[in-house]
């Protein structure tokens, strides 16, 4: 009973490879004569192999490694940047171009550009593929305030140095206002994937609230026609086509401006996303 | 330019990244565990390497690379990757009750029926629950038996990754594996395996007493 006891306690460490030999050679004396105790080592390890089993039988996507890949390079040329302050920033040729390409998986055929920019060259094949691609995009683009995950960096001259090669387009914090709820403070940048194509989310917070952009390149994403509603505001004295809607419990605005494309995520309501699209 | 670059000795953060990618897979099994999701597990993953590759001049050499990976990977989970630090107190008090079957009274013959017979393996039924049961673990309970089990760590270098003494881990690792054999246990009743009721007394009778029985 006592020596039961003794080999429950050390039941853990001893099929985990803990317990010192003086005492794995106590269970072992005790193991030989004692079914149950011998019952319960035989379940704690068909437990344990079979948890090791079931995990590891993923891999990790490729999708993940050419992702780190391409922030790796990016790190190596920042570091090199670093380095060697007084050079001009020349990031266009320094960053791993082919390894941005390896993720470009796109959708299907579906790949239209947003705005009328690009329209026809690449037009979906079907209705029913452009609105898969759409509704995918949208929550793609709505995510990262539904789910928000630790910033990468804060250095706005770093974000703007690492982060644009990647994206493909100029990745820059912006000064974010509201009437009421005044300034928001920019609280970092991280990379994600849109569309399983590279984008980048900004958030910003006053007080509770929390506003998210992602920016992210339209000629690479699909048109967000589908479960948004389009409008024409007035943004500084120009027409500007705003897609605008609620995605994953949140106000989402979408838009296209000098070829790069926002979306602006809020708790605050739908009103409060376009004013600051017209605003940015 | 590039090919110059491939004929000098090895750039020393590329020696690295390649070390760091070598253990990917692993970094990717341990993270769809402890997220219990395929998206964040990428995210985590990606985030975790990316802290690798800067923190490089840290590691120290002779020490072990992927539990050194897994101790910063296991970090960048428990400080960002979850939704506030609600769910420990709650957990480790509900679970800290001395339920008598959760302590580890299970027959032997339950037991014995819980595994192929006459094979080392857990029923292929049960093994589907337990990578259930596994994700509806406690963040704290989870993090240690996958480390433990999935990544054989040992209890020094979880006590490391997690930030507690290793007394803490192994406390951890073992009210863990009592949820898990519990639910298992009744899984197997609900299946048929077993006709045994876990809450039936005489299921819980000490060893000596079924020992006088026989
Ligand atoms: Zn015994």
């Amino acid at each position: 009973m006592s020596a039961c006891r003794d080999t429950q306690r050390a039941l853990d460490a001893y099929v985990d490879g803990e317990l010192d030999a003086s005492h794995v050679l106590h269970v072992e004396e005790h193991l030989v004569e004692c079914s149950a105790c011998l019952e319960r080592v035989e379940l704690a390890r068909a437990m344990k192999r079979a948890i090791r089993s079931e995990s590891r039988s993923v891999a990790a996507p490729a999708s993940l490694r050419a992702r780190i890949a391409i922030s790796a390079a990016s790190e190596r040329a920042a570091e090199v940047e670093e380095a060697r302050p007084p050079r001009a920033p020349s990031w266009r040729s320094a960053l791993p171009w082919a390894a941005a390409a390896a993720i470009a998986i796109g959708i299907g055929g579906g790949v239209g550009a947003m705005g009328d920019r690009h329209g026809g060259s690449t037009a979906p094949k079907s209705e029913l593929l452009a609105s898969a691609a759409s509704l995918h995009l949208i929550e793609d683009l709505a995510g990262p305030h539904a789910q928000p995950l630790p910033p990468e960096e804060l250095d706005p001259v770093r974000i703007a140095r690492v982060f644009s090669p990647i994206v493909g387009v100029p990745v820059r914090p912006v000064r974010l206002h509201h009437e009421r709820h005044g300034s928001f403070s920019f609280t970092g940048a991280r990379l994600l994937n849109v569309s399983h194509e590279p984008a980048a989310s900004l958030t910003y917070n006053a007080g509770d609230r929390r506003v998210t952009v992602v920016v992210f390149d339209p000629q690479r994403m699909p048109k967000p026609s589908c479960c948004l509603s389009r409008r024409t505001i007035n943004a500084g004295g120009e027409e500007r086509t705003v897609f605008v809607g609620r995605a994953k419990g949140y106000a989402l605005a979408v838009y296209e401006r000098d070829g790069v494309g926002y979306a602006v995520s809020s708790d605050l309501g739908e009103n409060e996303v376009l004013a600051m699209a017209a605003d940015l | 330019m590039v090919l110059r670059e491939t004929r000098r000795a090895p750039d020393p953060a590329r020696q690295f990244e390649e070390n760091v990618l070598a253990h990917l897979d692993g970094m990717y099994a341990v993270a769809r565990r402890l997220t219990r999701d395929a998206t964040v597990a990428e995210d985590l993953v990606h985030d975790a390497t990316i802290k690798a590759l800067k923190a490089r001049e840290q590691f120290e050499a002779g020490t072990n690379f992927k539990a050194w990976l897994l101790r910063i990977l296991t970090n960048t989970f428990i400080n960002g990757y979850r939704r506030g630090g609600l769910e420990r107190a709650t957990f480790e008090s509900a679970h800290d009750n001395g339920d008598p079957i959760a302590d580890g009274w299970i027959s032997a013959a339950t037991m014995r029926s819980m595994r192929e017979p006459e094979e080392e393996a857990l029923r292929p039924v049960l093994r589907a629950e337990l990578s259930r049961a596994v994700d509806e673990l406690p963040d704290e309970f989870r993090i240690a038996i996958v480390l433990c089990d999935v990544e054989e760590m040992s209890y020094k270098e979880i006590a490391d990754a997690m930030g507690t003494p290793i007394g803490t881990v192994m406390s951890r690792i073992h009210r863990g594996r009592k949820i898990l054999q519990q639910k298992l246990q009744h899984h197997a009743i609900a299946a048929g395996l077993i006709r045994e009721q876990p809450d039936d007394a005489s299921n819980v009778v000490p060893l000596a007493a079924r020992r006088a029985a026989r």
